[in-house]
């Protein structure tokens, strides 16, 4: 398994090359100049050629993408036009702070959603089954902006319990990371509810009891371990899929994470900080994917790697 | 062209990212498992931006005399402590006071550093690092008598050369400083003079400023100049986001890009020294977390107000909010080299088509004024125009004497925000009444800019609705309807040349009084109005909340102003 974790990752730079071209090209293809977006309306013409100059987009591409990809060998990542500092100080405060919240979202909602999948399915067809998938649907349905401004109305405005936004301190994290997990935590409730209730009616599960096993081995050690495997597949999808739920959180919070300076940064052609947040954005993407399928071969050994 | 545009701008962005992602992520995961991956992004296609969507329910904004909407009925609240929380709406992208661009970084900028003048809430010039000023005769040299004793933080003297030495670091063009702009007039598409001939220390406090030809809204740009210690301009290293270098009541403390700005009162103000201790100037982009974060007392005043909240904030009973007249113009221009909008008869029944008062409403809750004119009222200068009536049976007849009695068909343009495309659409929907068919085309805001600087020989453009803003008149006029401004140089996107307008555009930038200044304004207001290069809209206020316990706060041409304002502590 060793060289195959050491091929994917050799396999990752390739990758990582081929994604470095499309979203240089990608961000320079649509329309909008960014001298004149960092100008703003009034600025003169000759002052839009100067920052043109400035930042080297009167050179062609391709010197332009050989400058941009051998600098990040070197640590250098660009300079954001807008903001007029080097990308790695743009990103550097804002990275753990997405972290931090992508980890606490996470965290909290694969724990919940699997607690709620697996009692539904020991319970199929009762009561407690019909409230966990109540639960379920109701917070697939509900969008995370929504539902992070009605947590801010109970929680913040009314109750006056935790803080509106902004991250001064721990407190900070609780509404975002609840808003941002809650949609995870319902589809990995109803992932591991259908798996669990797969597993629980094939065979070996009935061999497993016939030989006396007590039930709670059954379903956590032989039916729970089998369904571990989707359950794996989805948390690494809906990390990825996380990116994306962080912008509104993050809008809805005033959070300076990495999904709204990449929103901004598209909006002011801000281009090598998009480069710079697509990029990792990716890496971030594969290295999910690779532990997701590190860990399927620890669970179930019949995966056999190449 | 105020970035109020970032909702819409979510939209469409986000959409497009979440798509590359998602096909990256399938080809590198191979999984296979594609579908259960949608339903939890959250992706529902909107922020929930309450401030953007008014609906039938939304009470009509009404201010009183003194423009309170709402008048706080709880006033015995006390400040947590004396600091205040300013939440806006857009970012701060840059903390150097001749390099910013964004006009909330003008507001910080406004704090930390001095300019010779000032323009307060009634766009008066008021003396700040100048005790006072005087213009020759010829209206040609501005000779302005310094404080005496101002120090910047860093020890080094206000003085004369320091101002000289700001001027020369202003316009170096290697430098290139956004606020270079306020010195530089630009002739046409390859050609740019500065409009001061020279800038010399007299004696160590009275500095003279020697223009070619006299020109009007020099004072403005001198609002606009901040001073920096010399210290600090001769050490290109210095990073004005870590440490500023000025001579203001305040000080930076913190610049998280972001996130908030932070100042501390600067202890050793030479002026009358401001109570607030410190002010954070925080980024909340959501309508609805400022709102909240107002009710909490986590924010102290919040801009803009959404217009849709105003039952929030009275029933919270401790808010104040004040609607107030702004320099904004909302406008649709008309492409003049476009076929049917060429003929001025055509323009005049838009305009008659149109009702202002109903844009009003829909748009701003009534929080706005209908334009009266191509300025908006609170721009110096401004003259009253006669409106166009409402009169759709006019608008016709004029549409017939045009020789478009069936109408015609013609694109919008307009920034793709929720608020803005609806103002496009009611455009559309009005102009529909005439037989005009207006196709709205709803664009990212940088896309639109490019279409827009389109020179007129390639350009598509033929209507862009769109707004300005602007504290001078020549910052409207010239800049939007001159024919010098013609894109690719500048934003007449009616591509309206008027060589009459130009001359008393000109006459009037040339008087050497006010009262000539704006009789010559006045004429280019009425020329343009009877011209309708625009499809005139309305001029929409400024919506500020903020709690009882603090007083004395303005809102100043350069933003929110609580320099000299309290809190109850």
């Amino acid at each position: 398994m060793g060289k195959y974790v050491v091929k994917r990752i050799l396999s990752m730079i390739p990758l990582m090359f081929v994604v470095s071209i499309i979203v240089f090209l990608f961000i320079r293809l649509i329309p909008g100049d960014p001298a004149r977006q960092i100008g703003g309306p009034t600025a003169t013409i000759g002052e839009i050629e100067a920052i043109r100059t400035q930042l080297g987009l009167d050179q062609p591409l391709v010197p332009q993408f050989v400058d941009w990809f051998t600098g990040i060998f070197h640590g250098d990542l660009g300079h954001s036009f807008t903001n007029n500092t080097s990308v790695v100080e743009l990103l550097a405060p804002r990275l753990p702070i997405t972290m931090y919240l992508t980890i606490c979202s996470i965290t909290w909602s694969v724990i919940l959603g699997v607690a709620i999948g697996v009692i539904a399915a020991i319970n199929r067809g009762r009561a407690l089954d019909l409230i966990g998938m109540l639960i379920a649907i109701a917070g697939i349905s509900l969008p995370n902006f929504w539902l992070g401004l009605q947590l801010m109305q109970i929680f913040a405005v009314n109750l006056r319990l935790l803080p509106t936004g902004g991250l001064t301190d721990w407190t900070g994290y609780i509404l975002p990371s609840v808003a941002m997990g809650a949609g995870i935590m319902c589809i990995l409730a109803r992932v591991t509810r259908s798996s669990m209730i797969e597993n629980l009616g094939k065979d070996y599960i009935r061999t497993a009891r016939a030989k006396g096993l007590p039930e709670s081995r059954v379903i956590m050690v032989h039916a729970f371990k089998n369904s571990s495997i989707d359950i794996i597949t989805v948390t690494a999808l809906q990390i990825g899929a996380l990116i994306a739920g962080s912008v509104v959180v993050e809008t809805v919070f005033s959070i300076p994470g990495l999904g709204r300076l990449l929103v901004d940064s598209i909006g002011f052609r801000d281009y090598e900080v998009v480069q710079a947040l697509i990029l990792f954005f990716s890496f971030e993407y594969m290295a999910i994917n690779l532990i997701a399928d590190v860990l399927y071969g620890i669970i179930n050994p019949r995966v056999r790697y190449e | 062209m105020r970035n109020d545009q970032l909702n819409g701008k979510l939209n469409m962005t986000r959409r497009g990212f979440v798509g590359t992602v998602a096909a990256a992520g399938a080809t590198v995961a191979g999984l296979g498992l594609a579908g259960c991956s949608g339903g939890g992004t959250g992706d529902t296609g909107d922020t929930g931006d309450t401030g953007d969507t008014s609906t039938s329910a939304v009470e009509l904004i009404e201010a009183d005399d003194e423009g309170f909407v709402v008048r706080a009925t709880n006033t015995d609240g006390k400040a947590p402590k004396n600091e205040c929380v300013l939440a806006f709406e857009g970012e701060f992208q840059e903390m150097h006071p001749m390099d910013w661009s964004d006009g909330n970084s003008g507001n910080v900028v406004y704090y930390i550093y001095d300019s010779l003048y000032d323009l307060d809430e009634n766009y008066e010039l008021q003396p700040r690092a100048a005790d006072s000023y005087d213009v020759s005769d010829d209206a040609c040299t501005y000779t302005f008598h310094l404080h005496e004793g101002i120090t910047f933080t860093d020890g080094e003297p206000l003085n004369a050369a320091a101002v000289v030495a700001n001027y020369e670091a202003a316009i170096d063009k290697d430098n290139n400083w956004r606020r270079r702009r306020m010195f530089i007039e630009t002739i046409d598409e390859n050609t740019e003079e500065v409009r001061i001939d020279s800038c010399t220390a007299v004696d160590d406090y009275t500095v003279e400023f020697h223009l070619p030809t006299p020109y009007a809204p020099f004072m403005n740009s001198v609002t606009q100049f901040y001073l920096i210690s010399p210290a600090a301009l001769a050490d290109s290293s210095w990073d004005y986001s870590k440490k500023s270098a000025g001579s203001g009541p305040y000080v930076l403390e913190e610049y998280a890009q972001g996130d908030h700005v932070s100042i501390l009162r600067n202890e050793d103000y030479w002026g009358e020294a401001p109570s607030i201790d410190r002010i954070d100037f925080r980024v909340v982009p959501e309508a609805g977390s400022r709102i909240a974060a107002l009710q909490t007392g986590e924010a102290t005043a919040i801009y803009p107000m959404p217009t849709d909240q105003v039952a929030t904030v009275r029933a919270a009973g401790d808010i104040n909010m004040v609607s107030l007249e702004s320099t904004t113009m909302r406008y649709v221009t008309l492409n003049t080299n476009y076929e049917p909008l060429s003929d001025v008869k055509v323009r005049q029944a838009l305009n008659h088509a149109l009702n202002q008062d109903e844009y009003v409403k829909v748009m701003y809750s009534g929080a706005a004024t209908p334009a009266t004119s191509v300025l908006p009222e609170m721009v110096p200068g401004y003259k009253a125009q006669t409106p166009y009536e409402y009169d759709l049976e006019k608008a016709k007849s004029l549409l017939e004497e045009a020789g478009y009695a069936d109408g015609f068909e013609v694109s919008v343009i307009c920034d793709n925000s929720t608020q803005e495309t609806k103002g496009a659409t009611f455009v559309m929907q009005q102009l529909e009444q005439i037989g005009v068919h207006v196709n709205v085309l709803p664009n990212e805001a940088a896309t639109n800019a490019e279409i827009a600087a389109e020179p007129e020989d390639t350009t598509e453009l033929q209507m862009w609705y769109v707004n300005w803003s602007q504290s001078d008149p020549d910052g409207f006029l010239r800049s939007l309807l001159s024919s010098a401004m013609v894109p690719p140089t500048g934003y007449n996107t009616a591509f309206w040349k008027n060589e009459e307008f130009d001359a008393e555009l000109e006459a009037g930038n040339a008087a050497p009084t006010v009262e000539e200044q704006n009789e010559h304004y006045g004429k280019c207001q009425d020329i343009a109005w009877a011209e309708c290069p625009w499809l005139y809209l309305a001029s929409d206020n400024t919506l500020l909340s903020y709690k009882a316990y603090l007083n004395g706060i303005k809102y100043v041409p350069q933003g929110i102003d609580v320099i000299h304002a309290t809190l109850n502590v």
